[in-house]
């Protein structure tokens, strides 16, 4: 069954509002990383790159994003096709850190996960940390997606650009000698678009009588250097989604996220730099659908908010050789209210602090070694609940020789914030809630083994992991969800446990212009333990996708992206069978476990082609590619149809066309 | 445009969401303390399958572990539906063994509950026979049918049923509710007892007729869909207490009668463990069928099932048939009681 006009229905369940969070407020250790020609370095556990690597990844808006990138990485497998959602190592979306300099961003999708809401051209670095982590980094199990955003230009510039989806403006420029500033600006005009395709070509748009939305971020950052190397970064940003539309005379969702933050950051250099920073942050999210369902009208209703206020103070003395040694210490206040219905606002505030050290030790083109303690501590002033953990990481890259490599890390990492999984099919948007008395703090042990050379114009990396998590977080009863079930959703979640272990394989190769990049993931992923869930037995983690095959290939403009991925897991009904009590018959689900069932794998080809130009004073930079190129048809989410009762999958990339164009001057 | 592009070709499609697991052995008997006993054995459908399949031909025993010995063995009878032809004793330990080919021993267990011990009042009826008794708490006004535990088993379920004359058959009473103080409370429906209006004739009265409610004493007391799942009393013995709801009873029993065809009655069961828990779960999923709250598409809980090798229920119960009549009371109306003087 074909129908059209559906991408807004999808739109609205695609949030992948993620979260995470404690943050790093120091630069990439540079010591670690080899910086070459391939666009992507590598670190102890570490990858990373910059913008030009960002942008080449071929994507529906034209460009990448650091998700996109993300996505294509071994040890990393994806949520739904089309979406930002992440899964690292076998760990939950939820135990991943998003951070823009440090302060943590848990709705970091937009588009409903065509890209994040980072403006590209405010970014510098972008890191991502599966293993081997920084002793500044807490409060995430999984990976830390680091973005680090660039300074403004010392000149004054102005672009403008435009995408499928987006359109956006830039600009940099100097106030006087010390300072510089920068601001971004993005909006989408897709509800100008409905409008517009409403007017001309109704009939494709089927019943979908009304859409709009709301989609747009803003930027700003203030760089001041002070004497001395010192600077002083003010920067700030406010991302907003929104949805709303009618699928049918008697449905209407609405669906949105919003982030805000802002940050103040002083830096100094020296013999013993120092690092202090102060933010405000905010997120929110809201779903909604008002559904005739057997003839009456359901509303079903989720919020969720969660407010910070953190402070962070981080040193770094660099010794002899080429020894550092750095600690520090952050606190944060945090204001949950997950699941807030009418006047029950479900508060709860929260502090945590935690203090580390870590040192790091390399004997050139030999030996790097690093290792941290930090110890954590968490009160939830709701019920009262304190826990207080201890966390280590060490990692060490042994060279042997001027090809080869070996590097390992194990690292024992604790969160304190939990998304909650288990939430019913077709409801993306998470629930940020706090560890507490009846709910402990989740952790993992995982350590990983891995061989890397270097040789001529290749570079290859194979290693295995393994993850043990603890205390993952479960909502058991999904269908209280919206009955105020969220009031007391301590007495409605499981926890238990999960293992995680897998090969991850990178290959790059580069000779001039072209350039390829192959990853390949085998892992397996469970969960257990959950005293409601399979009896305590084993069950698939949902996106516990075996393999994970991604390919990119570029020659001067051209690029193509491959990716061939095993199904991920849904739950199913097993058999249905006739029963009988006094009285009555009728036919019952019998489930035999929980994400039982495989979707179909996802393949998808993307290709692009990007080229650039001058008139006069100006640059042009132009992408166009095709996604999808054999519209195979890859399920971005599932929802249940009520009115056939029946459940339905959507697929929210056909083939398509993407077009960006920056204009900087 | 893009958006165009995207509206008109992204697609929806229908999935079932089929595991593709094999088809699973469904045993459904509950054994009772009248004979026959009834079993209905058939293949689960998985969801990707047209229907379920009757098992015609296995092997299926009944073994009294209290006594130590078969039985007997089920016979099939048609579709579903086997039969064996004896009465389960009270208090008794059965096995239940299933031998269906390519699977493995297909086996539960289930011991059978005392039979419930009730005692039951026509009131009028026993003061015109008894008028001395006094130990009826709603006194010498009330008219109609009460009742009272005396060392009741653990699980006790009543229900009343209908007789159906376009179906021949009799059904089970919609809404039931009673003034006794122990109730489970998971199958309440948002109704309370509003009392029928009945016109009354009867006895020294057959020449005045006049209006009156039905049971009045329930007024206000919260309606129950189909069952009342009782607890019993610690000592077994309870207070007296009425029921009515949405039947017309009129079984008034001599002990040893069965009710006729058209007679309705009310069925006191009592349950062993493993089958309330079942009725229970089993109760609750059909509300969540029936409902049109949205949010019940995402209840995922199986139901409660003690087969070793299969799903579905080996239950055990005793049955007890009680009489009803539609009652009164007379302080309703403000009519003062007869004085009986036989």
């Amino acid at each position: 069954m074909k129908r059209p006009a559906l991408l807004v229905l999808i739109l609205l369940v695609a949030g992948n509002a993620s979260y995470a969070q404690e943050v790093e407020l120091q630069d990439t250790l540079r010591a670690a990383i080899k910086i070459d020609t391939r666009k992507v370095a590598r670190t102890i556990g570490g990858l990373s790159t910059d913008m030009k690597g960002i942008r080449s990844v071929a994507s529906p808006l034209g460009e990448g994003d650091p998700v996109k990138w993300v996505q294509g990485l071994p040890g990393i497998t994806t949520g739904a096709d089309g979406s930002s959602a992440f899964y690292v190592r076998g760990g939950n979306m939820g135990n991943n850190l998003f951070s823009i300099d440090g302060v943590p961003v848990y709705g970091f999708s937009h588009l409903l996960g065509l890209t994040t809401i980072v403006p590209t051209s405010a970014m510098g670095e972008v890191t991502v940390s599966k293993g081997g982590f920084e002793g500044s980094e807490s409060n995430f199990t999984a990976s830390h997606l680091k973005v680090v955003s660039r300074n403004p230009g010392r000149e004054r510039s102005t672009s403008v650009a435009l995408n499928n989806f987006l359109v956006s403006a830039n600009h940099e420029g100097t106030i006087n000698d010390k300072v510089s500033y920068m601001a971004s600006l993005r909006a989408s005009p897709i509800a100008l678009e409905y409008r517009a395709v409403r007017r001309m070509l109704p009939e494709i748009l089927g019943g979908l009588d009304n859409f709009s939305a709301g989609v747009g971020d803003l930027y700003g950052k203030v760089h001041v250097a002070l004497d001395g190397g010192s600077t002083l970064d003010f920067s700030g940003m406010g991302s907003a989604d929104y949805y709303y539309f009618t699928p049918d005379e008697d449905s209407r969702d609405t669906m949105g996220w919003n982030n805000a933050f802002g940050q103040v950051r002083y830096r100094s250099k020296g013999e013993t730099s120092r690092d202090f920073s102060f933010f405000v942050n905010h997120y929110g999210s809201l779903q909604k659908q008002d559904r005739i369902f057997r003839e009456e009208t359901n509303h079903l209703r989720l919020n969720s908010d969660l407010t910070e206020i953190s402070a962070a103070a981080d040193w770094r003395r660099t010794g002899a050789g080429s020894s550092t040694l750095s600690w520090g210490s952050r606190l944060r206040g945090a204001l949950f209210h997950p699941g807030r219905v009418a006047s029950v606002h479900n508060a709860a505030w929260t502090l945590m602090a935690n203090a580390y050290v870590q040192a790091d030790y390399a004997v050139p083109e030999r030996l790097d070694l690093k290792g941290y303690l930090r110890g954590s501590a968490f009160f939830n002033f709701k019920n009262g609940g304190m826990d207080i953990n201890p966390e280590a990481g060490v990692s060490a890259k042994w060279h042997l020789g001027p090809h080869f490599a070996i590097e390992s890390s194990v690292d024992r990492l604790v969160q304190y914030y939990h998304t909650l999984e288990g939430l019913p099919v077709g409801w993306s948007l998470d629930m940020i809630v706090p560890s507490g008395r009846q709910v402990d703090p989740e952790s993992i042990l995982q350590g990983n083994l891995g061989l890397s050379a270097d040789i001529g114009h290749h570079s290859v990396s194979l290693g295995g992991f393994f993850k043990w998590m603890e205390n993952l977080v479960y909502y058991k009863y999904s269908q209280s969800l919206f009955s105020g079930g969220m009031a007391d959703w301590e007495d409605n979640v499981d926890q238990g446990q999960g293992r995680s272990y897998g090969l991850e394989f990178l290959h790059e190769y580069q000779n001039g212009d072209f350039y390829t990049r192959t990853s390949y993931t085998l892992s397996r992923t469970d969960r257990r333990g959950f005293p409601s869930i399979c009896d305590g037995g084993v069950f698939n983690a949902r996106f516990d996708r075996r393999h994970v095959l991604n390919a990119f290939a570029q020659w001067k403009g051209a690029s193509a992206a491959f990716t061939l991925q095993s199904g991920n897991w849904e739950n199913g009904v097993a058999q249905k069978y006739d029963m009988t009590i006094p009285g009555a018959e009728w036919t019952a689900d019998y489930f035999s476990g929980v994400n039982n069932y495989q979707m179909p794998m996802v393949l998808r080809l993307d290709l692009g082609y990007q080229f650039s130009f001058t008139t006069g004073r100006v640059a042009h930079e132009v992408n166009v590619g095709i996604c999808n190129v054999t519209n195979h048809f890859n399920p971005f989410m599932l929802y249940f149809d009520s009115k056939t009762e029946t459940w339905q999958q959507l697929a929210m990339l056909p083939i398509m066309p993407n077009f960006s164009w920056r204009v900087e001057f | 445009m893009c958006l165009t592009l995207l509206f008109s070709v992204s697609c929806v499609q229908e999935l079932m969401l089929d595991p593709g697991e094999e088809p699973m052995v469904v045993v459904d008997c509950v054994l009772c303390n009248e004979s026959p006993q009834t079993l209905r054995l058939f293949f689960s459908k998985p969801p990707s399958y047209s229907e379920m399949t009757p098992i015609t031909d296995a092997e299926v025993e009944l073994i009294d572990k209290t006594e130590g010995k078969t039985v007997g063995l089920f016979s099939h009878n048609e579709g579903r539906e086997w039969i064996l032809d004896y009465a389960a004793i009270p208090e008794h330990e059965y096995r239940l063994e299933i031998r269906v080919s390519g699977h493995d021993l297909i086996y539960a267990e289930d011991t059978m509950p005392a039979i419930p011990e009730i005692e039951v009042k026509n009131w009028e009826y026993n003061r015109e026979w008894s008028y001395n008794d006094t130990d009826c708490k709603y006194g010498d006004s009330f008219v109609g049918m009460t009742f009272r535990f005396k060392s009741s088993p653990k699980h006790l379920w009543m229900y009343a049923l209908n007789y159906n004359e376009t179906a021949g058959k009799r059904e089970l009473a919609e809404e039931i509710c009673t003034d006794y103080p122990w109730v489970d409370s998971f199958n309440l429906t948002n109704k309370t007892y509003i009392p029928e209006k009945i016109t009354v004739s009867q006895g020294v009265y057959s020449s005045f007729r006049f209006e009156t409610g039905l049971y009045p004493q329930l007024e206000g007391e919260q309606i129950y869909r189909r069952f009342l799942c009782m607890e019993s009393p610690e000592d077994g013995f309870s207070d007296w207490f009425l029921i009515s709801g949405s039947f017309v009873g009129s079984f008034l029993s001599v002990e040893g009668l069965e009710p006729y065809n058209l007679q309705g009655y009310l069925v006191c069961t009592s349950l062993s463990e493993s089958y309330d828990v079942y009725l229970r779960d089993a109760i609750q999923l059909q509300q969540l069928q029936e409902s049109r709250k949205m949010d019940s598409i995402y209840f995922r809980d199986n139901i409660n099932s003690n087969i070793k090798g299969g799903i579905g229920i080996l239950g055990a119960m005793t049955i007890k048939k009680l009489p009803w009549i539609r009652g009164w009371d007379y302080k309703s109306l403000d009519i003062p009681a007869p004085n009986y003087s036989l």
